[in-house]
Formats: structure tokens, sequence, C-alpha cells
């Protein structure tokens, strides 16, 4: 899950990303207003953690100009206000939820958790693929009742085909979702941890999850579809 | 013992109203009482008289002649009244009341043009009173008698005075009642009206009483009160108005405050937080330390300025003045910011005249020049210019700090000077700035009687002038100026 903090204080945007990242999310931040518009017109996120006063282009702006430009990423608010009329502005233009400041970190993490959520339509933090379970919650992963060791990068990739179970996700897609900017995404590293994630997923008694669509992507699904 | 207004009233006026009916009463019965006796008197003469006149000398022998039945007091026991009839000269009794039987009454008696009288106790024990007239008796054949000692007489009649006492008693209840009844009917109007008058300082009261922060934005209007309370009720009215101001600035303060506070504290728990997560190797811990403690020194330094602007804002800071020889105060200010200007490559253009003297608080101006460095350096492009000026113009003697690389708009330059103000909202670029520096530079300037202005030039060049009112005498010591001395800080 591909997430974008915009925030101008620097011990705060750093540690919210060291934080985010270590949780298992891709994180790209910006410091002021006009370079995290950029940012979010580049990109996909699930989630854009936006805070409310910035330098160059101030929070309220930037959020009216990505709902005036169609972007439908998740926002949540950062605020210092704590008064009704802020919070209740930021929800009219557009935002999802909000924060005040200083809030803890396990409220942000479970917020962000429950807006990727929102943005895959999945209710239940634990999606269920046969007997494969994905716990977005506690990023855990079992077939059968056996607990699954995973990489971050590994559960990432996995997380992002299980909130689409059954559709197709490109290789794009992945790659958008899944690595933070500024990582170096060579030209098969997807195929790679594919591979990784089905040498540690897939049974030979038990029925295929990750289905390979040829130069198109991955779908993860019980059972195979037909090809459209 | 009267704490209130309205029983110290109260009781001042029953008291004034007693005091004045008893000492009217006292003297209505004192003024009537001796009316009363003065006709008593004249009665008592008169009958005086004419029982003198009823004494008669024939041939060398007194005779009294009146008939006693016209004159029964004289004849009875019970409730009597007496005369004795004495020689003038041998103090021979001639004759006396049947009622006397026996007993005495004292001689008294004036000249013969007038009686005399006096009060005693009469035979009977009543207490009466006593007239004694000097005559000379009449002869029967109808003469006018010449004066003769020998033959002068003195009659002393007497009478009971408890007719007149009496009537004096009842007299003197009346008085007692009367002022009495006085006294309660107008001890209830006063009540009345005291109540009455101090209704307005009631309610103005009960409306003091009743104030609180809510209530500063309503008018205090008393009602109508009367024009000894309106300079009350209108200083209070201001008071009010000027409280709600305060109060509403305060609130709007402590908001921003709160909010300066959020973001440093904010900062802290994400780091801690986050650091908290997992073990750590120590090297990240110390990372983490060491950023925590700027923001504590961000968070002091917030506090800081807050109590100083407090401070000077409840007008609590002396002024110390002085001769401050301007230039060597900037060059003094100046040496902490070396490294910095050092580390941005800041080319430093240092145009002060040794010459300028301000007459001003050393130390107030030390921190206005400080808080001015800090933010050319903090604010200055990289490889940009801070310009240093001392000025002596029409505005004063001051300085000037300029620096290059500004993208404040110029729109926005007033605002600069507002409490917790910043200008492009970044607290990251100015590291322990908080939107404070600025409103105490310009409440020290304000302090010291000087002025503060903000400029934005084109090209970025964003200067500040401070001036202070000229000292004529003391205001340059030397001609010689060193414009144009530019110093490289790299």
């Amino acid at each position: 899950m591909r997430i974008l903090v915009v925030e101008d204080y620097a011990p705060l945007r750093r540690s919210l990303s060291q934080g985010l990242k270590e949780a298992g999310f891709s994180v790209d931040e910006s410091g002021d207003g006009e370079e995290g518009r950029w940012y979010a017109k580049s990109n996909a996120y699930d989630v854009i953690v936006l805070d409310l006063m910035l330098p160059k282009l101030d929070g309220i702006s930037l959020l009216k100009g990505l709902r005036a430009e169609g972007n439908r990423s998740h926002v949540i608010i950062l605020t210092a206000r704590d008064g009704v009329e802020d919070r209740v502005r930021g929800l009219d233009l557009g935002a999802d939820d909000y924060l005040v400041k200083p809030f803890a970190f396990d409220e942000l993490l479970a917020r962000v958790r429950a807006l990727t959520r929102r943005a895959y339509n999945a209710k239940n933090p634990v999606i269920a693929i046969g007997d494969l379970e994905v716990d977005t919650t506690a990023k855990e992963v079992r077939r059968g009742g056996v607990r699954i060791d995973l990489t971050a990068r590994e559960y990432s990739l996995l997380e992002c085909l299980a909130l689409r179970a059954g559709a197709l996700v490109t290789r794009s897609e992945l790659e958008e979702h899944c690595y933070d900017f500024n990582a170096d995404v060579s030209s098969n590293v997807i195929d790679v941890y594919i591979g990784y994630l089905r040498k540690k997923i897939e049974r030979p008694d038990k029925p295929k999850l990750i289905h390979t669509r040829r130069g198109q992507g991955y779908v993860l699904a019980a059972e195979e579809q037909a090809a459209p | 013992m009267f704490t209130s207004l309205r029983s110290r009233l109260l009781v001042g006026t029953v008291a004034a109203t007693v005091l004045l009916l008893a000492l009217t009463g006292v003297v209505i019965y004192t003024l009537t009482r001796q009316l009363v006796l003065a006709q008593f008197d004249q009665d008592l003469g008169l009958k005086a008289r004419i029982i003198a006149f009823s004494v008669v000398s024939e041939q060398g022998r007194l005779k009294l002649v009146y008939n006693p039945i016209l004159f029964p007091e004289y004849e009875r026991r019970t409730d009597a009244e007496y005369y004795q009839l004495w020689q003038a000269r041998g103090g021979r009794i001639m004759a006396a009341s049947p009622s006397l039987s026996g007993s005495r009454l004292d001689q008294i008696a004036g000249p013969q043009s007038a009686p005399e009288f006096r009060t005693v106790a009469l035979p009977d024990g009543r207490h009466g009173r006593l007239a004694g007239v000097r005559f000379m008796p009449r002869d029967a054949d109808g003469g006018t008698p010449a004066p003769d000692p020998e033959r002068e007489m003195i009659l002393v009649v007497a009478k009971g005075l408890s007719d007149i006492d009496r009537n004096l008693g009842w007299f003197r209840w009346l008085l007692i009642g009367t002022c009495g009844l006085a006294i309660l009917t107008s001890a209830g109007v006063l009540t009345g009206v005291v109540n009455r008058l101090l209704r307005p300082l009631a309610l103005v009261a009960r409306r003091i009483a009743g104030l609180d922060a809510a209530d500063l934005a309503k008018p205090f209007h008393a009602g109508t009160v009367p024009d000894e309370l309106r300079p009350v009720v209108d200083r209070i009215d201001d008071l009010l108005r000027r409280l709600e101001a305060v109060f509403a600035r305060e609130k709007a303060f402590t908001s921003d405050v709160a909010h300066e506070l959020r973001t440093p504290l904010s900062g802290l728990r994400m780091t801690i937080e986050v650091m908290l997560a997992k073990p750590r190797a120590p090297a990240a811990y110390q990372e983490s330390m060491t950023e925590c403690l700027g923001i504590c020194g961000q968070m002091q330094a917030l506090i800081d300025n807050l109590l100083s602007l407090a401070r000077l804002e409840a007008d609590k800071v002396a002024v110390d003045l002085g001769r401050v020889p301007i230039a060597d105060l900037l060059e003094e200010c100046w040496r902490p910011f070396v490294t910095r200007a050092h580390e941005r490559a800041v080319r430093l253009d240092w145009r002060v005249d040794h010459g300028v003297v301000l007459a001003t608080d050393r130390e107030k101006v030390r921190l206005v020049i400080t808080n001015l460095f800090d933010n050319a350096v903090s604010y200055v492009d990289h490889g940009g210019a801070i310009t240093v000026t001392t000025a002596v113009d029409a505005a004063g003697c001051g300085f000037s700090v300029a620096n290059s690389g500004s993208q404040l708009p110029a729109e926005q330059v007033p605002r600069i000077f507002d409490r917790l103000w910043r200008g492009d909202r970044s607290r990251t670029a100015a590291g322990l700035h908080c939107g404070l520096g600025l409103s105490l530079c310009r409440k020290l300037v304000d302090l010291l009687g000087g002025s503060i202005q903000a400029r934005s030039a084109v090209g970025g060049i964003f200067s500040i002038d401070v001036r202070f009112p000229p000292e004529p005498a003391a205001r340059r010591r030397t001609p010689a100026t060193a414009e144009g001395n530019v110093i490289n800080s790299t």
C-alpha cells in the first residue's frame, strides 16, 4: 500500500514516514504543498496524510485542487486546530478523516489501514482467498491455519493482490502500490517477488492461488478463471 | 455594627427624628406649663386682691367683709383654699380662713404694687402655691387710706396645684403618645423612602454580583439609574467592554499558543513512539534523542519568548537608559552568527558608522538586534547577502538589517509583527523560529520610544529599519563614516 506524507515539520514528517514504512507501507514524503501536489498527481496513492498548514500551498488548497482534478486517493488531514469548524471544513472539501495533533501513532496506523480497506471495498480486515487468510491489521498470513512468515515486501505484494482478490492486477499497479517512489524498481523485481511468494504460499496438495496472466499481470484467486 | 447602608440611613434618620420630637415635646410642655402657672398666679393674685379689698378698717378696728357663701373654698376641709392676714409691723395674726383650722401659712409679700408668689406644701400636705400682698386696709367710709407703715397689712392666699398637676400630667402623656406615634410613623415612612432610594443601588449590586465572563459582551445597563450612580454604571460598562476585548484577545492568543505547541509536541510524541515500536541499534536511539532535544529547545524558545512578550505587554519591564554606541553593539551581536552565516556562504555588507550613539537601553536593543540577525541568517538564500547599516535620518538614528532571498509577498509585510505569524508557514527552514521574535522586537522598540518598520524590495531584499528619537547632543561622536566597508564572511 502506498502512502504520501505531506508535513512541513521535519521531525514529525521523518517519524511518520519511518513508522509507516516499518508498518509495511510504501511511503513518499514531502515538506511543502507544491511538492506534495506534484507527488499526488504523479502517483496513485492509497492514502495521503496531509498537514493543513504548509508552506507554498496550504493543505486545504492542495486537497481542493486534487479533488477538482478527480484524484480519488483517501486523505487524512492532520491539524493542530481542534475547532469543529476546521474539521468540518476539511471533511467538506473531500478529506476522508482527520487527526488532531498530537496524536498516537497507533491511531494514525489504524485509520490508514481502515482507509486502505475502504479503497478496495474490503470491510473485513481479514481477507480470505480459499484457505488463505491475509490479516491486514496484524500483517499476518495463514494457509490452512498455518502461519506463513513473509518479508515486508512479500507481504506488501500479497496484500495488494488480496485486496483485489479475483481481479487482474497489472505489474505497473503492483509497482506503484508496493514500492516507494525512491526505490529502484528493476524490470523483473515483481516477477522475482511473485516467485518468492509462490514458494511460501503454494502447496503441492492444494489448489494454486497465484495465477499469471502472461504479459498483463497476476490474479489472486481460489480457482483460476478463464482468461478474458 | 451597622454594616449596611440601609440600616445606617434608617438608624440615623430615625434617631434624628426621635431627638427632634423629644426636644419639641419638652419645649411645648415647658412653655405650656409656664403659661398655665402664669394664669394660675394671675388668678391667685386677683383673689388675694379681692380678699385684701374685703379688709375694712372701721374706727381703728379691722373687719373682714365678704360673703362666705361666695367663697366656700375657705370654709371646707377637703380641697380647701387658705388665707391668713398679718399686721405688717409686729407680725400679729389678724385673721385666717376657717379651712386653716390652726395651721399657719408662710408669710410672704413683695412691695405694694405686685403680689409675690411661692410654691409650697400646703397645711393638708398638698402641693400648692402662695400669693402674698402688702396693702393698706380701706376705710369703712370708702376713703383711700394714706400710706402708714403702722397700719400696713400682709395677706397670703394659698391654693392647691392638684388640678393643674393633673391636667399637665394628661397633657404630658398626650405629648408622649403623639411623639411616639409620630416616631413610629416616620420610621415606617423613612424605611419606605430609604428602600426606594436604595433600589437602584441594590439593582447595580445584584448585576455586578451576577456578572461572569460570558456576560461581558452584553452592556451592563442596570435600568434607569439616579444621576449619582450614572458615573459608576458608565465606568463599569467601559470596564466590561475593555475586559471583553482583553478576554477575546487572550482567548485567540491561547488558541494560537496551543496550536504552536501542538506541532512540536506531536513531533516529539511521534519520534518517541516510532522509536519504541521495536528494538533498534544504539545509533538510531542517539539520532532520535538528538531530534527530541532539538524539539525541546524549540518549545523552550517559544515559551521563553511568550513570557518575555507577556512581561512587556504587562509593562513590567524597567528601562535602563544609557549611551549606546550602536556600531560596537552590532559587532558584538553578530559574533554568534558568524558560523551559521559561513555555512550558508553569506556575504556580509557591513555599513556601520562608529559615530552613531543612541540614548537607549543597551540590553533591550541587544535583544532586538539578535532577533533581527537570527531572522536574516535563517531566511537569507544560500550564497546571498546580509546588509547591516547604521542610519541618521529624518526618522531618527538607528540601524537597518537586510537580507536577500526573501520570498515574502509585499502584501504580507504589515503582518510580520503579529504574534505567532510566520512568513512562509514553514517551521523546518527556520528551526527555532516560532513567529514571536518580531513581535518581541516591536514591543521592545515601542517600549524604548522608537519605531520599527519592515520593507520588502524587488529582488527579494527584505529589510527592517529600527529608529530611535535623535539625541541632539550625543548623536554623533565623530564625523567619520565607514560606509561601504564590505566584509565577506566566507
